[in-house]
């Protein structure tokens, strides 16, 4: 009896804490919708309180670039939040200069949907479309790269060094993967994407799955880097690894268009496995007598041991200073890109000359 | 046993600093006193988690497990439910800091993203069940145990500010490789403790 009693008062004090959580849960949680208000009014979207702004947009084909899934590590999805912005987090502390968090820049990922929000959105954002490709050739290139060129039924208008998304299937949620353009943008309806397939990556090993005929599904172009298309502006492209293919796409372009145009391409790779399209560049430089290959290997110690060394290291060679105007587009592994930034820097480049893409 | 409830406040935050003398809740006190910012968050959760949950600590022991209490409130004899003090602490606590948490979430975010997986930690944290517990032992009144909870609470944050800026100077410091990090960050702790201990003589808790 007695028993029965203290187990009815310790569970009545169990519900009655239970039951305050369900009420605070029901009270403190973010219920009903919010309205987005983009660019102060053009459009407006009503969506479900609680979510996060990446994935509402994309939910309504707004197809802001991620290269993570919303895990806040790309940084790509930079937005703009000019109402009710609650502030940004400190994970977006190391992707946003002070400048830009004033402005209220933020990444979409990051920003929890709790109340009315007004955000702007640029204009090739909001026009980008899910569009589809057919892939008509895939080839392995080196050990674990392979290159993909794909078709569309419509122009892709596009500038060299710009991203494209590909859209990875997945059960839950829309998941994209920025992948930068290897092609001349002058083939109009094709572009080529250079693939190095990472173990356990859903991006890579999906794209390297495809067959010819296989069909995907892709956003953009995308991307900030304005090549100078004056003649006398130098360009320095520094590739690494796989981060060679939009230096693939410049290079091409460039020296078909803009044949006085003085470019120099410095290449780091690892081994000589995965120095890629060696031939193609050193026909486009015994081609043309503005255009300069560079290549080193990192890590090979077999054959060539002139061009042993870290890529930065010959670029602090080879690279003359001073030259009036010039541009630098770099792209590779974050070390790289650092250790690079340094050397140019060294050669008094300006940080707007430069433009670079970690991955 | 009846000290005023501003004597044990004083106490709790300076002479029986549950930190530096009891050294109770030290896993959250090293993990986030990295910077200033977030160690203030943790600490003011853990002074409004302390504060509240010894209140109603205090009144559900007093009126329903202390023995004798059961017998007064529904009249059947030989009810105690004094072995339940344990569980329904840590059921009051744990339903308290998922309040606390819910409210976080709706309020600051980046406080929330901060304060990561210590915020439901603070559900363990020995130095809330302490309090309760020690609340308990000591025998106080309601005042003084919500003078007792809010003190060691604010205890608690002043030893983690201190910590937080200690530490924010140390990392620009030489310190040996081999104790980066945890290693002196336990040995400041020692120092402060020991600095702690001059209050001592100032008011005797029981």
């Amino acid at each position: 009896m007695t028993l029965a009693v203290e187990i009815i008062v310790f569970m009545l004090i169990t519900a009655i804490l239970t039951g305050a959580v369900i009420i605070f849960n029901r009270i403190l949680s973010p219920s009903g919708n919010v309205k987005i208000r983009i660019n102060s009014g053009e459009k407006e979207l009503t969506v479900k309180a609680g979510s996060n702004l990446l994935s509402a947009l994309l939910e309504n084909s707004i197809y802001i670039p991620s290269g993570c899934g919303g895990k806040g590590t790309c940084g790509l999805c930079r937005i703009t939040v000019t109402e009710n912005n609650a502030g940004a987090l400190p994970l977006e502390c190391s992707f946003i200069n002070s400048q830009d968090l004033k402005k209220g820049v933020r990444l979409a990922c990051q920003v929890k949907l709790l109340d009315d929000l007004g955000v702007s959105i640029s204009a090739d954002y909001l026009e980008a479309r899910l569009r589809s490709a057919i892939v008509i050739q895939s080839t392995l290139v080196s050990g674990d790269i392979k290159e993909i060129i794909f078709e569309t039924q419509e122009e892709l208008v596009f500038e060299c060094g710009q991203y494209v998304q590909i859209k990875v299937p997945s059960e839950d949620e829309q998941l994209f993967r920025a992948y930068s353009l290897a092609s001349d943008p002058a083939e109009q309806k094709q572009f080529a994407l250079n693939v190095k397939l990472i173990p356990g990556g859903i991006g890579s090993t999906y794209l390297h799955e495809l067959k010819v005929g296989d069909k995907v599904e892709f956003t953009g172009p995308y991307g900030e880097w304005k090549l100078d298309l004056t003649p006398e502006t130098e360009l320095v492209l520094v590739g690494g690894g796989v981060g060679m293919a939009p230096m693939r796409s410049i290079a091409r372009s460039v020296t078909r268009c803009i044949p006085g145009k003085k470019v120099s391409f410095f290449y780091g790779a690892c081994t000589m496995d995965d120095l890629l399209f060696r031939n193609d560049f050193e026909k486009l430089d015994l081609d043309n007598s503005n255009f300069t290959y560079f290549w080193a290997l990192s890590s090979d110690t077999n054959e060539c041991t002139e061009r042993m060394g870290f890529i930065h290291e010959f670029l602090k060679k080879e690279l003359e200073p001073p030259i009036k105007d010039r541009q630098a587009f770099l792209c590779g592994p974050p070390p790289m890109i650092d250790a690079v930034m340094e050397v140019l820097f060294d050669k008094g480049f300006e940080e707007t000359e430069i433009f670079y893409d970690k991955f | 046993m009846n000290q005023s409830p501003l004597v044990i406040l004083f106490a709790a935050v300076l002479t029986n600093n549950i930190v530096f003398s009891g050294f109770l809740g030290m896993c959250s006190f090293i993990a986030l006193s990295k910077r200033i910012d977030t160690a203030i968050g943790m600490g003011l959760a853990v002074t409004f988690v302390s504060t509240f949950t010894t209140a109603l600590n205090w009144l559900i022991y007093h009126y329903i497990l202390k023995t004798g209490a059961l017998y007064k409130l529904t009249g059947i004899e030989g009810l105690d439910g004094e072995i339940f003090t344990l569980i329904v602490f840590i059921a009051v606590i744990a339903a308290f800091v998922q309040i606390v948490e819910l409210a976080i979430a709706r309020i600051s975010q980046s406080l929330y993203q901060a304060l990561g997986i210590f915020l439901p930690l603070i559900t363990v944290n020995c130095a809330i069940l302490g309090v309760s517990l020690f609340m308990v032992i000591r025998g106080y009144g309601f005042l003084a145990s919500i003078a007792f909870g809010f003190g060691s609470g604010i205890g608690w944050l002043l030893a983690i500010f201190l910590m937080a800026g200690i530490r924010q100077k140390l990392r620009f410091s030489k310190i040996s490789p081999s104790l980066e990090g945890i290693g002196i960050t336990m040995i400041t702790t020692g120092i402060l403790a020991m600095i702690f201990m001059v209050f001592n003589g100032m008011v005797r808790m029981n």
